[in-house]
């Protein structure tokens, strides 16, 4: 599922914290320096979950 | 007490979306715990679940170093190099990860025992036994007999156990749980939505979790 195709969250949170932290996601559980608050407001990647 | 004053003294609600074998979320849980204490805010902890590998078979025959050497197709010393960052970072908040002898499995039952535990009341203690258990103790977590006696060895009814795992009693809750987090768009864990206006993603550092609590106390007083 790319970008463009992800549906909305049905649930709006307002982002707090600093989102360079360490998280799991899948399989992998990375610090990624490059992250950026967008990945919390994508859909779950159903492969993935 | 008017109601907006008894609103103002209410609890933090916490929801926090979380994996038994997800490092970060026992690194998450410390920082947090220790938030709660520097900061000395009520709060009330509610954990969901959030399946990471939920294709991992529950007898995998191997360590995560190698399960992820396997399904990421690298080779095992930088897997060990991307574990030993976060090994370092549990060690240096007291918790000693062996990831050379932690079982990998499939964490849906360790989930369903989670609700079953939230349904006597002891969801937290339950959390608390499940991590030690899989990171530290490096016991299965995968298979029903051995949550059993986990849940035992806090004072559960063994056999009720078995009993409620192999019924899969609390399966339609875990779903449940994965189901609101797709809505709130949550794809990596630990998540902490906080007062269910504030979203708060991975392992902050404690003074970050202190912040964010206090500003969801302010801005509820406001």
């Amino acid at each position: 599922m790319d970008a463009a195709t992800k549906p909305i969250p049905t649930f709006a949170l307002q982002q707090l914290g600093d989102p360079k932290v360490g998280v799991c996601e899948g399989d992998a559980c990375i610090v990624d320096d490059h992250r950026s608050q967008a990945f919390v407001n994508r859909q779950i990647d159903e492969g993935l979950v | 007490m008017n109601e907006t004053a008894a609103i103002a003294n209410e609890p933090v609600k916490v929801d926090i979306w979380s994996d038994v074998q997800c490092p970060w979320c026992y690194i998450g849980k410390r920082r947090f715990e220790a938030a709660i204490e520097s900061s000395g805010i009520a709060v009330d902890i509610e954990y969901h679940s959030f399946e990471l590998a939920p294709d991992t078979p529950v007898e995998y025959d191997g360590t995560p170093i190698q399960f992820l050497s396997e399904r990421k197709g690298l080779p095992l010393p930088q897997v060990e190099e991307m574990l030993t960052r976060v090994t370092d970072i549990a060690t240096s908040l007291g918790l000693d990860y062996n990831y050379e002898h932690i079982h990998q499995t499939n964490t849906v039952k360790a989930h369903e025992l989670l609700h079953y535990a939230k349904a006597h009341g002891r969801q937290l203690e339950m959390k608390e036994r499940l991590l030690d258990a899989y990171f530290i103790k490096t016991e299965h977590v995968g298979r029903i007999e051995d949550l059993a006696d986990i849940a035992a060895s806090i004072g559960f009814d063994r056999d009720d156990v078995v009993q409620v795992l192999e019924s899969s009693e609390y399966l339609p809750a875990v779903k449940a749980d994965m189901e609101v987090a797709m809505q709130y768009g949550i794809q990596g864990v630990p998540f902490f939505v906080i007062d269910g206006k504030y979203g708060v993603s991975g392992a902050q550092e404690s003074e970050t979790f202190a912040n964010v609590l206090t500003q969801a106390l302010t801005e509820r007083d406001a």
